[in-house]
């Protein structure tokens, strides 16, 4: 069947970077509009979900989900099962910057455990996700040999996507437990490491790293033991921005101390900010508002961890035929009086 | 010899029970999806969706309520078909999770697109059409998690609806601790639930006592009572009792039976058949390079729910192995769900599932 009338198809652009329109013009009754992802011309599926608006001879269709950025798209104008015209577009990819590591936790020269849990690991920007990822992230010993299935694979991002929780499995640090029992500890004490991010950690878009991330370390003893905050040590400020110091004996999960360490004065929470160390042993506190003359203190709770997992009420791995003493009752608190 | 007789079955708490029961007063608005962690549903086509990245879990009535009766078509290549309807390429497409509405055998899908990081839910009809699940302007409520806060909860592993209310397993980005997340019926918009560390404990060699976040878990029911009975990794199965879950409890698990080590449960689901309860969970195998079970690192395993009531637990659980010799004929690897991704019960006979190849396939319960 031939048209003779004048049928056009356009696409709107409402933004840069906003979801594509195409708008048919003049159609006849009974046409319609598909949109297709190709490769090398050609649909590699059916038609993609779509909502579509029709305002007399024009009919106006859009994705029901966002395009995927770098990919190819045909919009087709269909009437009676032809084909009368077609219109090929690209999304536009609009980060093309490779995602940078910008900083792994621990981060320091003195050992760590080597039941040690979890790293944390930050990106300037939202990386792809997936399964796969953990694929990318290797551990080698001091002998150069990689490290076998050391992950827990389930991805556990923070809410702006930049920073990842990446888990030892901790099947390899309970004692106990067949895995570590057949397999050995990830970590053994004594011994160096490094943690490699290959450069297919890639952006969502798709841009690689710029180069492999290594991230050396040093293991020490294990810590299988709860918290002891009475073995912490407080440096009050002596001036009105000078913050309070806080040193444990032991390295603590910043992240976790952040949330659970708490500061009153007369029973009411001031707020605070909470930084620390590359050891992350000494945290600095300090308080929104000016230091008021007069009596603080401290509380943490039951969810605060060392990088071993072990809180303040129980150790990560409990020994039953070996209860720990008392929980230690010490309540920290300090004066500051300038 | 001491007999003891057990009466159990696998709740799914889906009859005598009407929509208002599972919510209440719902509101007309749009779901703005960050994120889907996992899917359930619970009765009357009411749909629960959990988004840890936005601090909700989501009760959206689907009005999807027609009961039908019939196969579901095998879709080979559905990975890819369903990426290429989204306007994605197959490997930017990640199947987070799927169900099927008990009701209507219709199989819905959450997935997530890795390029634009966007979510997308799909129903897959029973005549193999698929469209898009409708988010706007829809019927529903919304159930705050816990954020931002000293417990704050940031992803819901799995939930289930029982016995009148929602329980979720959730976790924390940070810590490694266990949550339970509990929510009475009817969900009321903007009404949150409660959070319980759960310290689930896992003993072993009757010594070394840890704790652990759950994987996956179902609804049981054994003598009138209520539990949830959950899977972890490598891979325990612990049932709690309900009814401890409430305020000021330290909830513990019990220990029933260990599956062995080096699998990640992905889901797990009770049937009947032949006048007999059955537990599947299917997981994935991470030292299946080392010790293979199979074919595939994606294997399952199939048990008698008997053993959910057996009088041996915790370090006396009943075990899959024994070294390496099989040490219970109550567990078996379910030989027909090699390679099997993601499963959801269909009926009383088969399970839908993805496999690793992407393509849906229907597959009789062992």
């Amino acid at each position: 069947m031939t048209w003779f009338c004048l049928i056009y198809l356009s696409l709107l652009l409402t933004a840069e970077g906003a979801e594509p329109e195409f708008v048919g013009h003049n159609l006849p009754s009974g046409a319609s509009i598909s949109l297709y992802r190709t490769v090398d011309g050609k649909p590699e599926s059916s038609a993609i979900f779509v909502r579509t608006k029709r305002d007399g001879r024009s009919l106006k269709v859009t994705p029901f989900y966002p395009l995927s950025p770098g990919e190819h798209y045909q919009a087709r104008v269909t009437v009676d099962g032809e084909v009368i015209g077609s219109l090929d577009y690209r999304h536009p990819v609009q980060n093309t910057e490779p995602p940078v590591v910008t900083q792994i936790l621990p981060d320091t020269d003195k050992p760590i455990p080597a039941n040690l849990l979890k790293f944390y690991i930050e990106f300037d920007q939202p990386v792809r996700e997936g399964s796969d990822l953990f694929d990318h992230i290797h551990l080698f010993d001091q002998s150069g040999n990689q490290v076998h299935s050391p992950w827990r694979r389930q991805e556990l991002w923070s809410d702006d996507g930049k920073r990842l929780t990446l888990w030892i499995h901790p099947g390899r640090i309970k004692q106990g437990v067949n895995l570590r029992e057949q397999l050995g500890p990830v970590l053994r004490p004594g011994e160096s490491y490094t943690l490699v991010l290959d450069t297919n950690i890639r952006s969502p878009e798709g841009t690689p790293l710029a180069e492999s991330v290594r991230h050396p370390f040093r293991t020490g003893p294990e810590i299988r033991n709860r918290i002891d905050w009475s073995k912490w040590t407080l440096k009050p400020p002596q001036k009105s921005d000078q913050p309070l110091i806080i040193t444990s004996d032991r390295s603590l999960d910043p992240y976790l101390t952040r949330r659970h360490l708490r500061l009153f004065r007369d029973k009411d929470p001031v707020e605070v900010t909470i930084d620390w160390d590359k050891t992350q042993t000494e945290f600095t506190v300090l308080p929104k508002a000016d230091w008021v003359v007069g009596e603080y203190q401290i509380e943490i709770d039951e969810f605060l961890e060392d990088l071993a997992g072990n809180t303040v009420l129980r150790a990560f791995d409990t020994d039953l035929l070996q209860p720990e003493s008392a929980i230690a009752s010490a309540r920290l608190s300090f004066t500051f009086s300038p | 010899m001491r007999t003891l007789v057990f009466l159990l079955s696998f709740s799914l708490g889906l009859a005598s029970v009407s929509a208002s029961e599972v919510i209440s007063n719902p509101q007309k608005g749009d779901i703005q999806l960050k994120k889907i962690n996992v899917i359930h549903f619970a009765p009357d086509g009411v749909l629960l969706i959990a988004d840890g990245s936005a601090g909700k879990i989501y009760a959206l009535e689907t009005g999807d309520t027609e009961s039908d009766d019939g196969a579901f078509p095998a879709i080979a290549g559905f990975q890819k078909e369903l990426a290429g309807r989204m306007g994605a390429g197959e490997a930017d497409l990640e199947i987070i999770d799927f169900e099927v509405n008990p009701i209507s055998k219709n199989l819905y899908v959450a997935c997530y697109n890795k390029k634009t990081r966007s979510p997308a839910l799909i129903r897959i009809n029973r005549d193999g059409t698929m469209g898009p699940v409708n988010l706007k302007g829809v019927s529903h409520v919304s159930v705050p998690l816990p954020k931002g806060d000293s417990a704050p909860i940031t992803l819901i592993t799995d939930m289930v609806w029982i016995d009148g209310r929602l329980i979720a397993a959730a976790r924390c980005n940070e810590e490694f601790a266990s949550k339970i997340f509990s929510a009475d019926g009817p969900l009321r918009h903007d009404v949150m639930g409660q959070v319980y560390s759960a310290e689930t404990f896992h003993v072993a060699h009757g010594r070394w006592e840890t704790k652990a976040p759950m994987s996956v878990m179902i609804p049981h029911e054994e003598n009138g009572k209520h539990y949830i009975v959950g899977a972890f990794s490598c891979t325990p199965v612990v049932k709690y009792p309900i009814d401890a879950i409430k305020p000021g409890a330290v909830i513990k698990g019990i220990s029933m039976i260990e599956l062995g080590s080096g699998n990640r449960p992905l889901d797990m689901f009770g049937y009947q058949k032949d006048g007999k309860g059955n537990v599947l969970t299917n997981a994935y195998r991470f030292h299946h390079e080392k010790t293979p079970y199979g074919p595939s690192p994606h294997l399952a395993f199939r048990f008698d729910d008997e053993l959910l009531a057996a009088g041996n637990v915790n370090e006396d659980a009943t075990r899959r192995l024994k070294g390496k010799t099989p040490a219970s004929d109550k567990i078996e690897i379910a030989e027909t769900y090699h390679g099997v991704v993601k499963m959801s019960r269909f009926d009383s006979d088969s399970a839908i599932a993805l496999n690793e190849a992407g393509d849906l396939v229907t597959i009789a319960l062992p």
